[in-house]
């Protein structure tokens, strides 16, 4: 992998937006039976800006995500990060995306299991190629961002849940990213935890001018956001 | 790079168990190759060091076409006369038996010589009328001296030689380990059967001499009967590269179960991290760096196992190498030393790596391409194939395996003549082996399934158990195979070896049984053993009253331009009938039409058919023969010409024979003739051996001979046996998670370690069932495919205690490998397995 490999891609279009999604269609089978999860969502966020994305389970909120984050293709529509357009990236160019212009935060932390805290938040830079001193002292920086420079050299399985997530965030800003992806960040922690994950999370993310896009359940998280949408019936309103 | 060190190489530290297993099973792969490989290389160094120190000076060498005793020494005044000759040393060499006083034997390597061998070997004071003036003295070397003792003696063909009449020469002990005697060029024509022969002449050219132009010369001078070429050994090298080339082929199985190891650690390690891999794919990891991780990772590991696999190889080659020798020394006299050069080493290396590399390709493609978005939110499908399409995949590999055996059938058919049988029988056979094994993969879920709707298993943790490895098809066949493997090597290779064993005591009992065999030699690859029984001996059993007719045995195998290796034997056409697949139907018609028969191995390599002639060179000239019959004669590896004693006799003069058939006078029976024969007690060496003995010695002949397949089966079992138990805790690790949701729900500590060990032993059976039938397939095609490198028919005959033998042993190291996971299953912390992270 090189950094050159996406020099190719347009970053001129859609140069306002963080993050847009015009007319995004998308479903799955299932039994047998096709199922239209996203029927022509539109979505813009701006650099900095947080979004809320709140709605009924199985309503299609993490599709969203896995579809603005370049995981899964849409069946039609447009997606564009940091003004790439998605659907015309390879998948390496757009795993080259991801690790430079996005950031992801799972409900479940998913951190690697065999890897130390400081190296799980490095992994972004070390795919990207970067030197592993200067990776490492970038994670660092991070890590003490958000205030888990004690446990840089703890694996996961010593860490908390709260920690956990912590360092989740510590991993999804490390590249500084244009956006970051937040799918339940705190649906797997206590209510104390969560609300000091979540101040963190939007405290970092303000900080860094870095937009946001919240899938919660949680009305008290989404009033957090500037905007909050609601995904119904396969479109955000 | 840094990131595949962390994601990958990092991993094989943090869990170091798994690792140590693939590294295991491909260090025990690999060692089995690079062993052979040893034993391949031991073989040709041990055979140039000798071919170097007997060639000395020389750079031609006059041979001619009838073995040993083959140059007719009439050659040597035209030889010395070309021009250009510096010198042309003639040669006597045979193979002899040395013996001490307590009856421990060694064949050793005699050579005859003139003071002409100074112009070869260099100046050391030869004296021609020192070395012909005591009759029946010989050189030594200190080291066999020291061996055969103060009563030690050397068997020729004209008797005992003590050690009293040998002088000890300190040249000798840096020749073939010190087993060589030196003759007196004319004690050495009397003694070792080379009446009126030599074995070859070297030649030292004249400083400055064009050496092609001098060999053409020479060629010119000594007719097309004979040959000039650059000094070498004679016979027995083909015989011992069959050897090792079946070696070979067997190894490569060793490799490719330590291979199908790789593969399930590699599947059952990726599958366990799929989510890890699945994370690090949403951070920005391309699908080709989750491959080229994958492949890096498994190459680290083929690296480790091939580095561990060469050490193992230098300990598995010296046994092998000892075998090798045992059966070739009789052959040239040569004894191997086990060399262990860099390119076995290095093979076994690269072969570690590239094997590893391969079987884990399926599994690392399959973890590049999973969809990320599916298995970051548990929706991802597994790649499980439904259970009907498995049982007919397994119908459909069974199927092949069978069409194998067919193809294996029709290129064994009729002694494998045409040339493209061997091709289509290989094919076949690979097919059999290949597909039986993949029927077995596909086929062990679908037969649980049908197993698990018998009434005595609907209950219990049996019923559990068996719905748990129906649930799992794909890692029921990993298991079930890895079983199956060590078991159906153990059948295959067992089978393989008794019916060998018990081909050679069918050829053997063809042999009528109203006489007996007379030799003071071992009865089987002694051809070339200048120790026989002297002509006055055979004289005076023909002379005893009981003796109606003694037919010698005679033969030898050489090399010529005009057919190539080739074996020459004298037939007794009352002694043995091997089947006959073309041609005139008996030897006495054969003989009576004055036409030869010859081997299977002889007919495919040169095209000869029945009818068809070919040249057949002599001592004095070629002759053209013509083809009566091709038969399956096993001797030689079918490459044999079967000719009258009057047509050897006279195309290469009368020589000592290695054996005589005795038939007795009418109302003798065969046991009074062998009681009369060694009541005569003729000669010290002299056994009579009635059918019974013989064929007994020729069983324990061809036992020794097998003794190399036995280690390499007892390696192969150990492979696949670390196979199974790996793969075992391997799935034990794998599926923690899973026992701790049983123990959430309410299922008992107890009854979660015995459901895994019913599994285990619902997967000892069914691999041992599956095995037996696989093996069984695979060797029936490998006794139909064994005619090609051996010349023998081997008969089928099943070893119904194998099976149990194997299987017995798979299932306790398939308990054992369960023992692990159900002791820490039964000590699981539900809440710590279900954790995530």
């Amino acid at each position: 992998m090189t950094v050159t490999e996406t020099d190719h891609v347009d970053t001129t279009r859609d140069g306002t937006s963080a993050l847009a999604l015009r007319g995004v269609h998308h479903g799955y089978e299932r039994a047998g039976e096709r199922i239209e999860v996203l029927r022509g969502a539109d979505l813009e966020v701006r650099p900095g800006e947080l979004v809320a994305v709140v709605g009924r389970s199985g309503s299609g909120k993490s599709t969203l995500l896995h579809v603005a984050g370049g995981l899964v293709t849409p069946a039609d529509g447009d997606v564009v990060v940091g003004g790439r357009p998605v659907a015309t990236l390879k998948p390496t160019e757009r795993a080259v995306l991801r690790r430079r212009t996005i950031g992801f935060v799972f409900q479940f932390f998913h951190l690697l299991p065999h890897l130390d805290v400081r190296d799980n938040v490095a992994l972004p830079l070390l795919l990207d190629g970067a030197p592993t001193g200067a990776a490492r002292r970038r994670a660092d920086g991070v890590l003490a961002a958000v205030g888990l420079s004690d446990r840089a050299d703890h694996l996961p399985s010593e860490l908390s849940g709260g920690q956990l997530q912590r360092a989740a965030i510590a991993r999804a800003l490390v590249s500084e990213p244009a956006v970051v992806l937040a799918d339940e960040p705190t649906g797997n922690l206590d209510a104390t935890t969560a609300a000091e994950v979540l101040d963190l999370l939007v405290a970092q993310v303000r900080d860094r001018e870095v937009a946001l896009v919240l899938v919660t359940h949680d009305t008290g998280a989404a009033a957090r956001a500037d905007r909050t949408l609601h995904l119904l019936d396969g479109t955000l309103t | 790079m840094k990131a595949i060190r962390l994601l990958n190489l990092k991993r094989i530290l943090e869990l170091p168990l798994r690792a140590a297993l693939a590294v295991a099973a491909i260090a025990a792969g690999s060692s089995l190759l690079v062993g052979v490989l040893i034993d391949q290389a031991s073989l040709d160094r041990s055979m140039d060091a000798f071919v170097a120190q007997r060639a000395g000076n020389a750079e031609l060498e006059v041979h001619g076409p009838g073995g040993p005793a083959g140059l007719d020494e009439s050659v040597l005044p035209a030889v010395r006369a070309v021009e250009g000759v510096a010198t042309a040393a003639p040669i006597v060499q045979a193979v002899v038996i040395a013996e001490t006083a307590a009856g421990d034997e060694r064949f050793i390597a005699a050579f005859g010589v003139d003071c002409s061998i100074e112009g070869v070997l260099g100046e050391f004071g030869c004296d021609d009328e020192m070395l012909t003036g005591l009759p029946g003295a010989f050189a030594t070397s200190r080291a066999l001296a020291e061996w055969l003792g103060a009563d030690g003696v050397v068997r020729t063909d004209a008797g005992r030689l003590h050690i009293m009449n040998a002088f000890p020469v300190d040249v000798l002990d840096g020749i073939n380990r010190g087993n060589v005697v030196g003759f007196s060029l004319t004690d050495a024509q009397r003694l070792l059967g080379h009446d009126g022969a030599l074995t070859s002449i070297l030649i030292v050219p004249e400083p400055g001499t064009d050496v092609a132009a001098l060999r053409a010369a020479l060629q010119e001078a000594v007719g097309p009967h004979n040959q000039v070429s650059e000094p070498g050994t004679v016979g027995g090298i083909d015989f011992a590269a069959a050897l090792v080339t079946l070696l070979l082929f067997i190894s490569v199985f060793g490799l490719a179960i330590g291979a199908q190891l790789v593969h399930n650690t590699m599947a059952l390690s990726l599958e366990e991290r799929r989510r890890d891999l699945a994370v690090v794919g949403a951070i920005g990891a391309p699908p080709r760096t989750l491959l080229t991780g994958t492949l890096i990772e498994a190459a680290a590991l083929g690296l480790l196992g091939g580095v561990l696999g060469a050490g193992g190889g230098i300990l598995v080659a010296r046994p092998l190498v000892g075998a090798l020798s045992d059966t070739l020394d009789r052959i040239t006299g040569i004894q191997l030393d086990v060399h262990v050069t860099p390119l076995p080493l290095l093979a076994g290396v690269l072969l570690g790596v590239a094997t590893s590399v391969l079987a884990a390709v399926g599994p690392a493609r399959r973890a590049a391409a999973m969809d990320v978005a599916a298995e970051l939110h548990g929706q991802a499908r597994r790649e499980e194939t439904t259970t009907a399409r498995r049982g007919r995949r397994a119908v459909a590999y069974g199927a092949v395996a069978l069409a194998g055996v067919v193809l294996a059938w029709i290129g064994h058919r009729d002694g494998a003549i045409e040339p493209w049988q061997p091709v289509v029988a290989y094919v076949g056979f690979a097919l059999t082996a290949f597909s039986a094994f993949r029927a077995v993969q596909h086929g062990a879920a679908p037969f649980l399934a049908v197993v698990q709707r018998a009434p005595f298993l609907r209950n219990g943790a049996a019923r559990v158990a068996i719905s748990s490895l129906v649930g799992e098809p794909k890692r029921t066949g990993t298991m079930v195979t890895a079983l199956a493997a060590a078991v159906g090597i153990g059948v295959l290779l067992g089978n393989v070896n008794a019916s060998i064993v018990r081909g050679a005591d069918d050829a053997s009992a063809r042999f009528s049984d109203d006489g007996v065999i007379v030799t003071s030699l071992p009865v089987n690859n002694t051809l070339s053993v200048a120790s026989r029984l002297a002509p006055g001996v055979i004289d005076a059993v023909q002379s005893l009253p009981v003796v109606d007719q003694v037919a010698p045995n005679l033969g030898f195998c050489g090399a010529h331009p005009a057919i190539g290796d080739f074996c020459v034997e004298t037939q007794d056409p009352a002694r043995t009938e091997w089947p006959v697949h073309r041609g005139r139907p008996s030897v006495t018609e054969v003989f009576a039409n004055d036409e030869v028969l010859i081997g299977t191995g002889l007919a495919r390599t040169r095209g000869l058919r029945p009818g068809d002639t070919f040249e057949l060179p002599g001592r004095t000239g070629i002759r053209t023969v013509t083809v009566g019959a091709i038969w399956g004669d096993p001797d030689n590896t079918g490459m044999s010409i079967s000719i009258p004693h009057s047509t050897f006799v006279d195309l290469y003069g009368d020589r000592p024979a290695s054996g005589v058939r005795v038939t007795p006078v009418a109302g003798v029976t065969a046991e009074e003739l062998d009681a009369a024969i060694e009541a005569a007690a003729l000669d010290p060496d002299l056994r009579s051996l009635r059918n019974d003995e013989f064929n007994e010695e020729i069983k324990e002949s061809i036992s020794s001979f097998v003794t190399p397949f036995w280690a390499l089966q007892r390696g192969m079992l150990v492979v696949s046996l670390i196979a199974v138990t790996s793969t075992l805790l391997l799935t034990g690790i794998q599926r923690r998670r899973e026992h701790g949701l049983l123990l959430a729900v309410g299922m008992a500590p107890g009854s979660l370690s015995r459901m895994v060990l019913v599994e285990a032993g619902v997967i000892g059976i069914v691999g041992t069932i599956a095995g037996t039938v696989a093996g069984g397939v695979t060797y029936v095609a490998m006794i139909l495919v064994s005619p090609l490198f051996t010349g023998l028919s081997a008969p089928f005959g099943f070893d119904t205690t194998a099976p149990l033998v194997f299987g017995g042993i798979g299932l306790v190291f398939v308990l054992l490998g369960a023992a692990l996971p159900a002791w820490r299953t039964a000590r699981l912390d539900p809440g710590v397995a279900l954790r995530y992270e």
